[in-house]
């Protein structure tokens, strides 16, 4: 029961986009199309669930015995630049037709806020290792989602996009519609 | 002198990073519900970007092409620790409101987004020039976003009350949604500006941070999202 | 050779040189931070029990679920204790203390921490809120007319948020029962 609601509080009330804030840039620049929406989104899931387990192992097998936490900004960031070239080596030597649908993605989500915050996260929550993971496969879900369901929206809205004042075209009416979600998401609170 | 204006005009109005140029989006969605954690944030950003800017100028012979970014980053989570350290001993309170997003100044993309197009190109006067356009104009618009927020949704100015007991505050502006909204509308007014003046709209974009994927200029595409 | 090895030898040495500069910062800070967070808490200590001069934590039964106890004394007499327990809120857990006198009446309520609902929940870390349990001796109830002793009126909007605060206030009275009755060593 702890697991499930660990899970569903990261993937639908604390969502990581729409009310923590987190990767909101890769939420508004790779939504206008479905299918590169649902790539970045299993780039995103694979990697943080990846970079959580190493940040994690990090943190508490060298930072923490050494007494130097202070230093887990740095070594966090780096872990998760080696992991994301890791994962694209690894990738393209033995799936390469995932590859080819995923690669492009990998290079972005180095500086993804998403995946680092994650990783802050698990560390100040206090975590233990499932939990992180448990975690963080609910953050890249909820993030999965949201991009996912966006990119849906921004689909049928480019449809009528001429209807539009000039204005308002293009990222002002995404932030807007990204408002809405968020207000939508704010009913998952207190579910659990 | 005319280089320093001509960076402060860019930062502040013209390539304003966050109303002109929609950079380092998170932080400024996350932390203005208030005036006073929109410029808290503001002037953190400012002070590593000065430093970050200062040091990789200096040192940008030396970096090869292919660790530039991964020693960028280094530098830059070195200047973030260091704030986060000094806002936790003078301004605990700063730093228990602000969070996370601390830590999370190394992956702002307006810090390694200038790094990358100024600083490794340019002196060390020349990019302090830059960091205090760029920073204040970041920290300006974190301010008036959280200004704005404040406002409408609490009927409070840095604290202090500023709307007629009687008017009831829309509460939705301090929340989550109420960020995305306020930005939207907030953007969509700085472009009705530059339509009227100059009958079109500049292009935003990440600049040569490569953050933003496929709508990104950097990415070869327009930046219309 | 240099060539294939240079860059990396660079990159580690920019790491290398920012981790020790690093150190030393920490080092400098790292008394500072501890002295403000100290002066924190001895300020909440201080608001949530006035009458006391000094605290002394005291070694806890695993079984109260609380974060801490301290006990506040003036000069060498035992004036109360503040407890600090963490009541599941709205958003996520809100750490309250609570001071306690003597006889058992709450002398103060401090929020340490929250993550409910800005201008609902929120409002129960304001003063106003906080000051209508000073006074109460417990058990407090949440009511939505007109309060009377120990009855706390619910926030608008935010009752879940109100009904935490009065049960991490009803626990820390019983902590204090506990901790009074079971004569702490």
């Amino acid at each position: 029961m702890h697991w499930v609601e660990l899970f569903l509080g990261a993937m639908l009330v604390n969502n990581i986009v729409l009310a923590r804030f987190l990767g909101v840039c890769p939420f508004l620049g790779v939504s206008s199309r479905m299918g590169t929406a649902r790539g970045m989104g299993f780039a995103v899931l694979f990697v943080m669930t990846l970079a959580s387990a190493v940040t994690w192992l990090v943190y508490y097998g060298i930072l923490e015995p050494l007494g130097i936490t202070y230093l887990s900004t740095m070594a966090f960031i780096l872990v998760i630049a080696s992991v994301v070239q890791f994962v694209e080596i690894v990738m393209k030597k033995f799936w390469p037709a995932l590859y080819r649908s995923l690669g492009i993605f990998l290079p972005l989500i180095t500086t993804n806020c998403a995946v680092l915050g994650v990783a802050v996260l698990n560390v100040r929550e206090g975590f233990g290792f499932v939990e992180s993971l448990v975690h963080s496969l609910g953050t890249a879900g909820g993030f999965m989602l949201a991009l996912i369901l966006f990119a849906g929206l921004r689909e049928r809205m480019a449809e009528t996009a001429q209807d539009v004042p000039e204005a308002l075209r293009g990222l002002p009416l995404s932030l807007v519609t990204a408002g809405l979600m968020a207000l939508a998401f704010m009913g998952f609170q207190g579910i659990i | 002198m005319k280089l320093f204006q001509e960076r402060l005009w860019a930062g502040l109005i013209k390539e304003n990073p966050v109303f002109v140029q929609a950079i380092g989006m998170c932080p400024v969605l996350a932390v203005t519900s208030s005036a006073t954690n929109g410029l808290g944030m503001g002037l953190a950003v400012l002070a590593v970007l000065f430093c970050s800017n200062a040091v990789i100028s200096l040192i940008r012979r030396f970096i090869p092409a292919t660790v530039r970014i991964p020693s960028f980053i280094v530098i830059i989570a070195g200047f973030v620790t260091i704030v986060q350290f000094v806002t936790e001993a003078w301004t605990p309170g700063l730093n228990r409101s602000l969070g996370i997003f601390i830590p999370l100044i190394v992956v702002n993309c307006l810090i390694l987004g200038r790094a990358e197009a100024y600083a490794s190109k340019n002196g060390l006067m020349a990019s302090l020039f830059d960091a205090v356009g760029m920073g204040l104009g970041f920290a300006a618009a974190l301010t008036t976003l959280g200004g704005v927020r404040e406002i409408l949704g609490a009927g409070t100015l840095f604290g202090r009350a500023v709307l007629p007991s009687g008017a009831q505050p829309a509460l939705v502006l301090s929340m989550a949604p109420g960020a995305f909204i306020a930005l939207g509308i907030l953007l969509a007014l700085v472009r009705v500006v530059q339509l009227r003046r100059k009958g079109s709209i500049a292009k935003t974009g990440c600049g040569s941070c490569q953050l933003c994927g496929e709508d990104c200029p950097s990415a070869g595409k327009g930046a219309e999202a | 050779m240099g060539s294939t090895y240079r860059p990396a030898l660079i990159l580690l040495i920019v790491t290398a040189v920012t981790g020790v500069l690093l150190g030393f910062i920490q080092n400098l800070t790292a008394e500072p931070i501890r002295l403000t967070r100290e002066r924190e808490r001895a300020e909440a200590l201080r608001r949530a029990l006035p009458e006391a001069e000094t605290f002394r934590p005291v070694e806890g039964d695993p079984s109260w679920a609380v974060v801490s106890v301290e006990e506040g004394l003036a000069g060498d007499r035992l004036v109360g204790y503040c407890i600090t327990v963490d009541a599941p809120g709205y958003g996520d857990d809100i750490r309250l203390l609570v001071g306690v006198d003597g006889e058992g009446t709450v002398t103060g309520l401090e929020v340490l921490s929250h993550a409910e609902t800005p201008g609902l929940g929120a409002k129960a870390a304001e003063e106003p809120f906080r000051a209508h349990f000073r006074g109460m001796t417990g058990p407090v109830e949440v009511t939505k007319q007109q309060p009377g002793p120990n009855e706390i009126e619910a926030i608008s909007g935010a009752t879940i948020t109100t009904r935490a605060v009065a049960d991490g206030v009803n626990r820390a009275l019983d902590v204090f029962r506990q901790v009074k009755g079971g004569g702490v060593s």
